[in-house]
């Protein structure tokens, strides 16, 4: 390893660190990349994300199959092997450890497999796995080291009945029943896939519905499927005690007086962020009381020349915003400009219909703008949905109180994480919400679902100018 | 003098190509399909229905476990050790159902079940005893790796204790076979060479999850493995620790750390420090068995 400082030093290979060396390595940056796992890429996506996504598509295809059922019969068997259901994993892993690998290497990064710690705001010293260590210097310091799972004291998650969402997917068995704590992205995302594959899922939360950062009649339509494939939501109860009952099950009392058990519970509620080893202290930084670090718009820390994205810095916590913080970060450094905002990132979830939005919600706009055109477009009245089995799919389109301009998207239903694109475009270009009309997309798709929006937004429009021409009139 | 020494001498063991001959003779009987395994019995998979069912009457289960003799003999003295830490004597069934919980009585049963069937026989106890505190040993240790690495416990204490069960299942054949040697390191070389192929014709006749399997067939040489590389190393970093552990050295952290387990697994030397805490505890445990 070179004594020489490096521009970057970069704490941490998940999305947000990967994206923030190869844009510094990009603009011709000396770029040093650690990572304590001994693969990049971070562990959340080895953990979480890419098995998870697994376990979905898998539970998907299933699902798709027994839509046909007067030709094939498909049933999951009660206490399925969970390796069955996650077909191709390892392939998928290990295509993708190549990928992030021969990205790095060809951007000239150097990695380093080891465990961070700040010696003072430039200085960080590398344990490597065998004890040995080196000390590397950066002008800039990018702390994305991302985080995991939460475990409060008063949750015993053992990873044996009581899972959280790194061991849920290392169950032997598909389980019979399943107790889902929390109904935020992850928890939903779990709960929908799990009951999707015949599992007895209740998922309870403190909060009135799941998804509770969307817009209601989304989070609605989420439940709505959730619900029509076994799945059930308990709203407004927190959990006061969890336990084993050391014969079968797992025990949940609320503090609302009910009690529900199931064979496994999955503790879904947060996360923390990976903080502990690296000794923040001696970079003059500290965590908030949130247990993440602060960071401004920017991504930059209160010690300027060090900078923190992703997971670290708490919501959206999303793949696609990490992505988007650690280039900015460095652009930022650099003195570059940071590029399209924030705001056109688009998010995904992906939950059994997925969701995905980019841009304001419903209620965010209308905070903003106060009054806005809204359209909802059912997917039943698609051709390609009622085609695919796609109708529980819902696409709202917002915009400004012209109905001029997009101000946001939201998508529920299959497909939503692509189809969201479309919506991301018209928002980064401001394009008017006409451009969906005006151009002719495939037929039959989803994206069909873009020009009712639009003709419904610009019929708002037209009987709003309507009205006003004949106040002026009057 | 000279007498004397060669008085007390051991009997001189067979010559090396008995255990060639012996070698061959063991996979023949592989090869010929018919070989012998055990089956669990019958009252431990009607223990595990019971301890499955939400609503089982502690009776029943008693009264099930009461049927085998060797079962129940087991269970109370598991729950009467010291890891079990029983206020008074557990004397019936009942009362240890009671005080282990059913899961606890189902980890109990399918070690007694196991230990009955796989790990006995008469003619070689003191080997046989040897692997079986080998298989829970290890598998106590890959509980506390799963726990640390945030996967899930269940699994890897099934991997953990069955890991090397191809190697008292090959004794076992030889046992049944007329000129059965005594145990020595000529003997332990030979049920080497067939244990990892005896455990994963066991693992396939019990229809052991393909997980467990895996372990069985490459806690040695985790490298080779296609799927669940991870839990296969799991294992044997659980045996190495497990060796350190009766090996009385105060720090085998240095040496631990060597392994290519350990780099595999990622784990730091402070991690490692974390799970060397649990020795002691580990240790009690392992003897409750």
């Amino acid at each position: 390893m070179s004594d020489l400082p490096y521009d970057f030093v970069i704490i941490g290979s998940g999305p947000a660190g990967q994206k923030a060396a190869i844009q510094a390595s990009k603009k011709g940056c000396r770029v040093a990349l650690i990572e304590r796992d001994r693969q990049v890429g971070g562990s959340c996506v080895y953990r979480g994300t890419i098995p998870s996504k697994t376990l979905r598509e898998n539970a998907l295809q299933l699902a798709r199959a027994s839509q046909c059922q007067q030709a094939v019969t498909v049933q999951v068997e009660q206490h399925a092997p969970m390796n069955h259901l996650m077909s191709r994993l390892q392939q998928v892993l290990d295509s993708h450890d190549h990928l992030i690998a021969d990205q790095l290497g060809r951007n000239g990064i150097t990695c380093i497999h080891g465990r961070a710690t700040f010696k003072n705001p430039h200085e960080v010293e590398v344990t490597r796995v065998d004890g040995t260590s080196d000390t590397l210097t950066g002008k800039h310091v990018v702390i994305a080291t991302g985080s995991r799972p939460r475990s409060p004291d008063d949750i015993p998650v053992d990873h044996e009945y009581i899972l959280d969402s790194d061991s849920v997917l290392s169950m032997c068995y598909l389980p019979e029943s399943m107790l889902v704590l929390g109904s935020g992205v992850i928890a939903c995302e779990y709960a929908s896939i799990f009951a999707l594959l015949g599992v007895k899922v209740t998922m309870v939360d403190r909060f009135a519905s799941p998804l509770g950062f969307l817009d209601p009649d989304l989070s609605a339509k989420f439940q709505e499927s959730f619900e029509a494939f076994g799945g059930r939501f308990v709203g407004n109860a927190k959990v006061s005690d969890i336990y084993w009952d050391g014969a079968c099950e797992v025990v949940a009392r609320m503090d609302n007086g009910l009690q529900l058990s199931a064979e496994k519970a999955l503790f879904a509620l947060g996360r923390m962020a990976n903080v502990d080893s690296l000794g923040l202290a001696a970079a003059g930084l500290e965590i908030n009381q949130y247990g993440i670090l602060d960071a401004d718009e920017n991504c930059q820390t209160k010690v300027p020349h060090i900078y923190a994205v992703g997971d670290v810095i708490g919501a959206p916590a999303l793949a696609s915003s990490s992505m988007d913080q650690g280039r900015r970060a460095v652009r930022h450094a650099l003195g570059l400009p940071p590029g399209a905002p924030a705001h056109t990132i688009p998010s995904g979830i992906y939950t059994i219909p997925e969701i995905a939005s980019v841009g304001l919600t419903e209620l965010q706009a209308r905070k903003e703008f106060g009054s806005v055109k809204v359209a909802k477009v059912d997917f039943a009245e698609v051709a390609r949905g009622q085609i695919a089995g796609i109708q529980d799919g819902l696409l709202k389109m917002v915009s400004d109180p012209e109905g001029k301009y997009l101000l946001g998207c939201q998508i529920v239903g299959e497909g939503a994480t692509e189809l969201i694109h479309l919506a991301q475009m018209a928002l980064v270009s401001k394009q008017p919400v006409d451009i969906f009309v005006e151009n002719i997309f495939n037929f039959p798709t989803l994206a069909e679902a873009y020009r009712i929006g639009a003709l419904a937004v610009i019929a708002q429009r037209s009987a709003a100018n309507d009205e006003s021409s004949l106040a002026a009139v009057v | 003098m000279l007498e004397a020494a060669q008085a007390t001498e051991p009997p001189a063991g067979p010559p090396p190509e008995f255990f060639d001959d012996l070698s061959a003779a063991i996979t023949a009987e592989i090869e010929s399909g018919e070989l012998e395994l055990p089956l669990l019995p019958t009252s431990a998979m009607q223990v595990f229905h019971l301890a499955s069912d939400a609503d089982a009457d502690i009776g029943k289960v008693a009264g099930m476990i009461e049927t085998d003799q060797k079962l129940a003999t087991g269970v109370l003295r598991v729950a009467n050790s010291v890891a079990y830490s029983p206020r008074q004597e557990i004397v019936t069934l009942r009362q240890a159902i009671m005080r282990l919980g059913l899961k606890s009585l189902c980890e109990i049963v399918l070690g007694a079940a196991f230990k009955a069937t796989v790990f006995s026989d008469d003619r070689y106890m003191e080997p046989m005893e040897r692997y079986w505190r080998t298989g829970i040993g290890a598998a106590l240790w890959a509980k506390e790796l799963a726990r640390l690495r945030r996967k899930n416990v269940e699994t890897a204490y099934l991997c953990g204790m069955l890991h090397n069960v191809g190697q008292p299942m090959t004794l076992k054949i030889i046992s049944g076979m007329d000129d059965a040697p005594a145990f020595d390191d000529a003997l332990s070389e030979v049920i080497g060479r067939h244990a990892v192929q005896v455990g994963g014709i066991l693992a396939d006749r019990w229809q052991l999850p393909e997980v467990v399997k895996t372990c069985i067939t490459y806690h040695d040489n985790f490298e080779a493995a296609e799927n669940y590389r991870d839990e296969a190393c799991a294992v044997r970093a659980a045996v190495e620790l497990l060796n350190s552990s009766s090996e009385e050295d105060e720090d085998p952290a240095a040496l631990l750390m060597s392994q290519a387990c350990f780099q595999e697994l990622n784990i730091y030397p402070d991690d490692l420090a974390g799970l060397l805490e649990q020795r002691s505890r580990l240790a009690l445990a392992l003897e409750s068995f």
